[in-house]
């Protein structure tokens, strides 16, 4: 069967015509340097597109259909991918490979029915349960009971000027509960009126859009959406940054309108608040700590130097690895990765834990919890004694009224 | 004849080749980052490649510096050959002088690149798998067209102007149903999307 036709835009086509396959992202891709698999590139993965797009707007003598089985044998090398968007920095033409081409291909592939495995069981777990976690939604406020345990205050479904998004992995990950609790504490100390969905929190749609689910990814952006507009928020707060990408830049290309209220990481809260005066840091660990950069907070959303000079203030120092920053490697947690190979997942995310403990930093920080669950996995695969910290687990008692 | 038969297929061609992207949807993203056009294209073929400026492009450090080589000679080669700077800035004895150089440059660094799309067929690495008839055969049109400018640098005749303009002519008819089309895509997509480094958190 031929693959059917699959509608383009011109920013896309411009993209896959630009391209000259001179392979200089390769290099960069982390995937490819873990796996050294030649079809687990970048360029390798637009070839596939740009074979369905020369298909319907190629010159007549290069509109070979491509067959739907054909592209089914490149399930993995498609999905085999953290979507961390190194390549495009890597690339002179700044193709925007991860954003542009990889989801639009990823959804082809959902579309064709292509999906297996893991991908289209998060996918199925996110149209049942809106959370890729086939976990029932009750169990998204479990953190707050432990909240309520140190004896901070979560308002749940109230109107105010502030919503805190807090995301799938925090919620519903008993390890990482630290994390919002972490966050109430600081929107406390700030003193403006705040709420959480509760119950109602739905799946971003991150996951759902790096398993080709659009269409669902859709849906769940209207009804987060609608949610915040109903109870009247002004600013979205987040502390991971898989939503706060999806909400920043998907949503507005999802619902095809600009949103209401503005959406801002948690970092950059805190750190408006030190600048404005209203808050003060102070310092809550005592040594040199390092710092990995999330690649959807950072790369994908420009806040880099905001955790940074948090940094500066809580610890005692800040020792830069390599690779960080815009070109900061990938710890394996995206895209994900560990659901087609979790070997290249677990040999990336120990890589990346190498580079973070050769700074001779016994505490690694990062500011998403996808990643906290990375490098943990990681610190047990290595043997190692270091302590993956998310940077909202200590913003809670660093902060303080000015 | 053949300068007006080369141009008119030229020129169909581009506008075909634009064509079937200007049918397609312009949609305005809300969200979009755009920066200064202008500036992301230039600091692109600019600063961005000065050494000192680290880029993961630069992490095939050997590959990065032959195809800059490359681009470079070529560009250097098409206005010396092909426009007046050179008599317009009375260095017509020093650019004849710099075309044997730079086209002998030419000739190496597009042989390596051949080398190198011929080596990934063979041995089906990350460039072979890429690499197809039409990448090995672009690759040989510039060799041919390195080599004939060279030709024509130290020996200049009749004979060896007519190869090149031939070359030149073969090329520019191929241009826009090739990955020659390239530096007009460079400009088109950064110019269209303002793509710039880093800008995401800056302008929020």
């Amino acid at each position: 069967m031929s693959v059917p036709n699959v509608e383009f835009t011109a920013k896309e086509a411009l993209m896959l015509e630009a391209c000259v396959k001179c392979a200089a992202c390769v290099k960069s891709c982390p995937v490819y340097r873990i796996t050294h698999d030649p079809k687990c590139t970048p360029p390798y993965r637009s070839k596939v597109l740009r074979k369905v797009y020369q298909s319907q707007h190629g010159f007549p003598y290069k509109r070979d259909k491509p067959r739907v089985e054909e592209l089914a044998e490149d399930f993995e090398e498609v999905f085999k991918c953290t979507l961390c968007g190194i390549c495009t920095i890597g690339c002179t033409f700044q193709i925007q490979m991860r954003e542009t081409l990889f989801d639009k291909l990823r959804a082809l592939y959902e579309k064709l029915g292509l999906t297996k495995g893991g991908i289209k069981q998060t996918l199925d777990s996110i149209r049942e349960f809106k959370n890729p976690f086939s976990l029932e939604k009750d169990l998204r406020v479990m953190w707050i009971s432990d909240a309520e345990s140190y004896e901070v205050q979560v308002p749940v479904k109230q109107k105010a000027k502030i919503l805190y998004f807090v995301g799938c992995t925090s919620a519903l990950k008993g390890a990482l509960s630290m994390i919002p609790i972490g966050a109430a504490k600081v929107l406390n100390t700030i003193g403006e009126p705040w709420t959480v969905l509760g119950e109602e929190e739905v799946c971003c749609g991150n996951p759902a859009l790096a398993a080709g689910g659009e269409e669902v990814a859709r849906e769940l952006a209207e009804e987060n959406v609608r949610l915040a507009e109903q109870l009247g928020v002004e600013v979205v707060v987040m502390t991971c940054p898989g939503c706060f990408r999806t909400w920043m830049w998907e949503f507005p290309k999802l619902l095809k309108r600009k949103l209401p209220f503005k959406i801002i990481h948690l970092t950059e809260l805190v750190l408006n608040h030190v600048k404005s005066g209203s808050l003060r840091l102070k310092q809550v660990v005592n040594e040199v700590v390092t710092y990995h950069d999330p690649c959807e907070l950072g790369r994908l959303s420009g806040i880099i130097e905001e955790p940074r000079e948090i940094l500066k203030f809580v610890t005692k120092g800040l020792r830069e690895p390599k690779e960080s920053k815009s070109e900061g490697l990938c710890c394996g947690g995206g895209g994900l990765l560990n659901l087609v190979d979790k070997e290249a997942w677990s040999n990336l995310s120990v890589f990346r834990l190498k580079q973070l403990i050769e700074t001779g930093a016994r505490k690694v920080f990062s500011s998403c919890p996808s990643c906290k669950n990375t490098l943990m996995s990681a610190v047990e695969a290595l043997g190692v004694d270091v302590e993956i910290i998310d940077l909202a687990e200590v913003l809670g008692d660093a902060v303080e009224k000015a | 004849m053949l300068p007006w038969f080369t141009a008119i297929i030229l020129v169909l061609g581009l506008i075909a080749r634009f064509w079937r992207i200007k049918k397609l949807k312009w949609e305005v993203e809300e969200q979009e980052v755009r920066g200064s056009p202008l500036k992301g294209a230039f600091s692109a073929i600019t600063l961005e490649l000065l050494p000192w400026i680290e880029l993961p492009a630069k992490r095939g450090p050997i590959h990065y510096s032959i195809g800059l080589l490359m681009h470079i000679s070529i560009i250097a080669l098409l206005i010396i050959y092909y426009t007046p700077l050179a008599a317009l800035l009375g260095l017509e004895q020093l650019a004849l002088q710099a075309s044997i150089y730079l086209s002998a440059l030419a000739l190496v660094t597009s042989t390596i690149l051949l080398i190198r799309r011929v080596h990934g067929l063979v041995v089906k690495n990350a460039v072979g798998v890429l690499t197809d008839k039409q990448d090995v055969f672009d690759l040989v049109l510039v060799l041919f067209l390195s080599a004939s400018w060279l030709n024509m640098s130290l020996a200049f005749s009749t004979l060896n102007f007519a190869i090149n303009a031939l070359i030149l002519q073969v090329m520019l008819i191929y241009t826009p149903f090739s990955k020659f089309i390239h530096p007009i895509m460079f400009f088109a997509l950064r110019l269209y999307t303002g793509y710039q480094r880093g800008l995401r958190g800056e302008i929020r």
